[in-house]
């Protein structure tokens, strides 16, 4: 299938997830207590054959904490909320506040994790539907932690699946980690996300 | 001081987390009031025939049905219960079903400004 992205295209594209995560960020920054300021999101359509090498550009470690959700509607894909490993635990106890003791903290970061995705990868499909006046059914929010390439294409039923790298550096100061956005679509939704991208710009003409 | 009445608020949301969070926030506000909990929209339909509460905060994305869906149930026959959804599915068209339905609408995170939006919310349809 052969795919093509225009450069108003992409920057479109570009103008939307930025928007998108403008809102993710907001959501986030109400979830932590603090500001966080989301860089301008990157956008990278990758093929099957550069996505190891980009996963671990984007992490910069090789094992990574992830929340998914699978959102169905105007196109299909599979969205990744990303934390490096071992640096979450902070932003939940910032969620949960002082309350949580340690030993509960512990028990619930995973359940706190999945809330905190679902939150954050919502917002950003919520804006990409108002933009491109198209509705989403999103999945319950599961959870992983283990090596990226093996998370973000276990359950990838083709090879050519492309990921969609919309990569924000989502920098949480008390934290001392940034989260990653990557969104994964296969390249027949691809081309239905570039026609209502196409039809979004028609809109603004 | 004025004492607000004892009110009862059942929380429907399969997140443990998102329960805990918004009993907290209403039980700091109103520590008398009565909270109990669903982890899933049949619960919660269960639990208002049972429980009958004055109020509800209802999640939208759970397994099984979703938040409207157990709305629109519990509506049917319990039509005074006062619900909010709590959601961060903000998409125009769940905001329009929220809306058509007469239940109101709340953007997650939950925090203690949102629980506010909800209890007054509660309140002015009481």
């Amino acid at each position: 299938m052969t795919l093509h992205i225009s450069d108003i295209q992409k920057n479109a594209l570009i103008e939307i997830f930025n928007i998108g995560v403008g809102q993710a960020a907001n959501s986030l920054s109400q979830i932590v207590g603090e500001v966080i300021t989301p860089s301008v999101p990157t956008i990278a359509i990758l093929h099957s054959d550069d996505q190891a090498d980009a996963i671990s550009t984007i992490t910069r470690k090789p094992r990574i904490c992830a929340v998914s959700q699978d959102f169905t509607g105007g196109f299909d894909a599979r969205a990744f909320l990303i934390f490096p490993e071992g640096k979450t635990r902070e932003i939940v106890r910032r969620m949960l506040g002082e309350s949580v003791s340690a030993d509960e903290l512990s028990k619930m970061e995973q359940e706190a994790l999945c809330e905190i995705g679902n939150i954050i990868l919502n917002s950003c499909s919520s804006a990409l539907s108002d933009i491109l006046h198209i509705s989403f059914h999103s999945s319950i929010p599961a959870y992983h932690l283990g090596f990226a390439d093996e998370i973000l294409f276990a359950h990838s039923a083709n090879n050519d699946d492309l990921l969609i790298l919309c990569h924000i550096d989502f920098s949480i100061p008390s934290a001392r980690s940034d989260g990653y956005l990557v969104f994964l679509l296969s390249p027949p939704s691809f081309n239905m996300l570039t026609r209502q991208v196409e039809q979004f710009l028609l809109g603004i003409d | 001081m004025t004492t607000s009445p004892i009110k009862s608020v059942l929380i429907v949301d399969d997140s443990r987390v998102a329960r805990i969070l918004i009993r907290n926030i209403i039980l700091s506000i109103h520590p008398h009031w009565i909270i109990t909990e669903a982890v899933n929209g049949k619960e919660a339909i269960e639990r208002v025939r049972v429980e009958t509460p004055n109020y509800v905060t209802m999640d939208y994305n759970m397994p099984d049905i979703n938040g409207i869906e157990a709305a629109q149930q519990i509506l049917q026959y319990a039509p005074r219960t006062i619900i909010a959804l709590f959601t961060a599915n903000v998409q125009a068209n769940t905001h329009a079903q929220a809306e058509k339905l007469g239940i109101g609408f709340v953007d997650k995170p939950v925090t203690v400004e949102r629980i506010n939006q909800a209890l007054a919310y509660f309140d002015s349809r009481s």
